[in-house]
């Protein structure tokens, strides 16, 4: 009972750390996406290809599945696709959402803005993401072992 | 019918569907989709409009169930054309045309963005123009043999919209750098809108022989002169020549000894001698040859060709008016 109760605590303090570090992945994904469209004015899918290639990206599985469906989809059908089914909190998916709406439809200074609004966003969903998580993190996990505790005294 | 499946890809799933169904033999036929915001769909078949009714039936009068296209439909075929990456065709844009892949080119029409007195935009699309290009692999038999007569020849290629200039250049450039003229020629192509090599993220996707280098997006007058820099060709080809700047590359390569193969509009002799641009190209005297090609309904045919010299010649007479009173015996071939 003491080890469910403490895997259930671990299992919170592990989604808002999974968060974080999605987040900042995300972060990175837009200012890679930038620094193509900006110096190289890469298109759409060889950006997403590019991406998809890299290791450090270990909680953007989408961009994976978003390359095998645009073999068969517009990039923005295979983009909302993935995204709606990643798995990512809801703050973020929308976020991904409203960025992939605008994706190549625009100009390099449009583009450029549109992954800078994105980015002051998920900046903002980072704070309070890693807030959250130093502030529950350790909370989750102590009452997940004190709650084990507690209800085995109780059943025994 | 694989060339039209290649344009259909950025239609709408609604006119994809019906362009689909279309009798095979008549969709080879077709030469350019014309898109226009509230306005029926028309197709161009052997140089003539025509209409597709909801039913898939293809009429050259405008029928009473004409497909329509809505404005929604043009942007979205607008942004499939650029492959969701309008920032990577910026130039193109603001030249007015997109080339897909398959080397099709888009014209596109709407309002112009200007700064400084030239255009860096186009916004409010309302028309897009899509030309099914074509890979005839013996548009240049012909023409082939005036290009090697003992030595080879510098030409240009002219004719009216749709004649076939682009696609007789391709076939010229296969052959140069094939074994058709008992040589591999060095041939380089000059392509700045890739309608040539529909050339693709480094990937060449027309075959333009074995031994020929693609300088894809250059501007003519500087791919020109980088070919004649770094890649010492016999033979340059590029399309749609005439700005000065151009017609000064090309006479630096005549002077290394470079051969040129160009293309140029011009629907008839008239053209020919009073456009500035192909003014320009023969006076420039770097030529041998100037092949005239039939029209729309005849793509790739020639109907004449003239020695250069004799054009330069009535040109300084100014004899250009009257084409009419041209000798015929300064034709070389005629049909």
């Amino acid at each position: 009972m003491i080890v469910i109760c403490s895997m259930t605590g671990n299992y919170f303090t592990n989604r808002d750390y999974t968060r974080v570090k999605t987040i900042e992945e995300l972060l990175l994904m837009i200012q890679i996406i930038s620094t193509e469209i900006k110096f190289s004015r890469t298109p759409m899918d060889a950006i997403i290809e590019k991406l998809s290639r890299r290791k450090d990206f270990r909680h953007l599985d989408f961009i994976t599945d978003c390359v095998e469906i645009m073999k068969t989809r517009s990039f923005p059908e295979a983009w909302k696709l993935t995204v709606e089914d990643s798995g990512f909190h809801n703050e973020e998916r929308q976020l991904l959402l409203s960025l992939g709406a605008n994706f190549g439809t625009s100009d390099v200074e449009g583009q450029l803005s549109n992954c800078e609004l994105h980015k002051k966003l998920l900046e903002n969903n980072l704070n309070n993401a890693r807030e959250k998580c130093s502030k529950f993190g350790k909370l989750y996990t102590s009452l997940g072992v004190l709650g084990g505790f507690l209800i085995a005294v109780l059943v025994v | 019918m694989q060339k039209l499946k290649e344009v259909i890809r950025i239609l709408p799933e609604r006119l994809k569907k019906l362009l689909e169904e279309i009798n095979p033999e008549l969709a080879c036929d077709i030469q350019e989709i014309r898109v226009r915001a509230d306005k029926p769909l028309v197709l161009v078949l052997k140089g003539a409009s025509a209409f597709i009714t909801y039913n898939g039936r293809i009429s050259f009068i405008l029928p009473h169930n004409a497909v329509a296209v809505r404005a929604d439909e043009i942007e979205q075929i607008f942004n499939n054309a650029c492959g969701y990456s309008v920032h990577s065709h910026l130039k193109n844009i603001s030249q007015g045309f997109v080339t897909i892949t398959g080397g099709h080119r888009v014209g596109i029409a709407g309002e112009a963005i200007t700064e400084d007195g030239s255009i860096i935009g186009i916004k409010n699309i309302t028309s897009l123009n899509v030309r099914i290009a074509r890979e005839h692999k013996s548009s240049a038999e012909e023409v082939i043999k005036y290009i090697y007569t003992g030595s080879l020849n510098s030409l240009i290629i002219a004719g009216p919209p749709l004649s076939g200039k682009t696609t007789m250049l391709r076939d010229i450039a296969r052959r140069l750098s094939g074994l058709s003229l008992s040589r591999y020629y060095k041939t380089v192509v000059v392509d700045e809108r890739n309608e040539i090599s529909a050339s693709n993220l480094g990937n060449i996707q027309n075959d333009l022989g074995i031994n020929t280098d693609v300088l894809s997006s250059y501007p003519k007058s500087e791919g020109i002169l980088s070919a004649l820099r770094s890649l010492s060709p016999d033979i340059i080809i590029c399309d749609e020549v005439g700005f000065i700047k151009e017609v000064m590359a090309i006479e630096e390569g005549i002077n290394s000894g470079v051969k040129f193969i160009v293309s140029v509009h011009a629907s008839d002799k008239r053209e020919l001698l009073s456009r500035p641009q192909s003014k320009r190209l023969i006076m420039s005297g770097a030529f041998d040859k100037v092949v005239l090609l039939k029209d729309a309904n005849n793509p790739c045919r020639i109907k004449e060709i003239f020695e250069a010299r004799n054009l330069e010649d009535e040109i300084r007479s100014g004899i250009t008016d009257d084409c009419d009173m041209l000798d015929d015996r300064k034709l070389l071939y005629k049909p």
